[in-house]
């Protein structure tokens, strides 16, 4: 049945977009494009931030598929690539079986820890120079970016939930600048430090996608993407609250 | 100055691999969010921390718009990293720090120049997002069947 495989294909391309943190719109225009190459009297596609739906209707039957995306994992390589394949098929430059088989055997050439590592380090300490820092801040924040990478790797073995990984890891940062100011370098700049090392943490994406969720009309997945960026900027606030409280509490 | 761009520069590779991001991108990402936090560093001499986000936003924004149509990958991929320097993170602490010390009014000021921040940045986006939508409609017989 082609028409089914059509809808097959259109589902996983869905489910991959929405999984990678795509826009919904993004992710119902991909789905309905692919979609209307069917020989279909009706098709429409449905996507919000924690599942897709798409149904074609043909002659002879109506055919819906529903599938909920539980886990979520922001890569834009994959929502990249997917939008390549769906943009190739559309204009016949691939074949139906080669679409559906690409997106089911893709492998994005995803960075290995160590590069991702090196990243987040790489971000803290340019931020220390985007922010006006000078070699002692530089210094500082490379130091406390391995505090934080360290942080990171703890609360990811320990699975908990984004929230209480945030938490930590901004205590942990505020906490490590203010000790190594007064035991290192006495007249860095502690602000400096501690905004640089807690910019890998911000959501940008979320804060990025909810604003054209938002506009767009998408009030269901703008909103929920919405609240996910103020839950992790509240507890970020609240990490380096914690972290300058405790080392003032320190005797 | 130079030193901040430099840094806005490595801030957009940075940013891209730790988003996972493809490796043809890099470039592109860098290009922009280095030429957005220059043009916000050159606006802020002369406008209020809000306005010039507002002004720098819509740079990156359109910059973000023609280098995905250029390079054919979906515009967040710029827009996120772009964006990254304009995020209110030092408005954020300030507002934290004026907490703990138990300035209310200093903690005041600070959240609602995070709000406005914030503000602005949607606001950039939304603006350019609907001018490229008026101008680049797309048609709906562009595709046929296979």
């Amino acid at each position: 049945m082609d028409e089914r495989r059509i809808l097959e294909t259109a589902m996983l391309a869905g489910e991959i977009m929405s999984a990678s943190g795509a826009e919904s719109y993004r992710v119902e225009d991909t789905m309905n494009r692919i979609l209307h190459t069917a020989d279909a009297k009706s098709a429409e596609a449905f996507a919000v931030v924690t599942g897709v739906f798409a149904t074609l209707e043909t002659e002879n039957e109506v055919v819906t598929r529903v599938k909920r995306i539980a886990h979520r994992d922001i890569n834009l390589a994959k929502i990249a690539e997917v939008n390549e394949i769906s943009r190739l098929y559309c204009q016949n430059q691939i074949t139906l079986e080669t679409a559906y088989d690409r997106l089911q055997h893709f492998t994005v050439r995803s960075y290995s820890k160590s590069i991702h590592n090196l990243a987040i380090l790489l971000l803290v300490l340019s931020f220390s120079f985007l922010l006006g820092g000078g070699i002692q801040e530089g210094v500082l924040a490379s130091i406390n970016g391995v505090l934080l990478i360290g942080a990171l790797l703890l609360v990811d073995r320990a699975q908990v939930t984004p929230f209480l990984r945030t938490l930590f890891a901004s205590t942990v940062i505020a906490f490590g600048a203010s000790f190594l100011k007064s035991f290192m370098m006495k007249d860095a700049v502690l602000d400096n430090v501690i905004i640089a090392s807690m910019m890998p943490l911000v959501p940008g994406t979320a804060i990025t996608t909810a604003i054209r969720d938002t506009l767009n009309g998408d009030y269901m997945s703008g909103g929920s993407r919405a609240l996910e960026s103020v839950v992790i900027a509240v507890s970020i606030a609240l990490g380096v609250g914690a972290g300058l409280w405790l080392w003032r509490a320190l005797p | 100055m130079i030193l901040q761009v430099l840094g806005a520069f490595v801030v957009g590779i940075a940013g891209s691999i730790i988003l996972n991001a493809p490796k043809k991108v890099l470039p592109y990402a860098a290009m922009v969010s280095a030429t957005g936090w220059f043009a916000y560093l050159n606006f802020e001499r002369v406008l209020s921390i809000s306005m010039s986000t507002f002004y720098a936003g819509l740079f990156i924004a359109l910059f973000s718009h023609l280098v995905a149509r250029i390079v054919k990958v979906p515009v967040t991929l710029f827009l996120v990293t772009g964006f990254l320097p304009l995020v209110p993170g030092a408005g954020m602490y300030a507002l934290v720090f004026a907490f703990i010390q138990g300035d209310l009014v200093q903690a005041n000021l600070a959240f609602r120049l995070v709000l406005e921040v914030a503000g602005m940045i949607a606001l950039s986006i939304f603006v350019v997002d609907s001018i490229f939508r008026i101008l680049f409609r797309p048609s709906s017989g562009e595709f046929t069947k296979p």
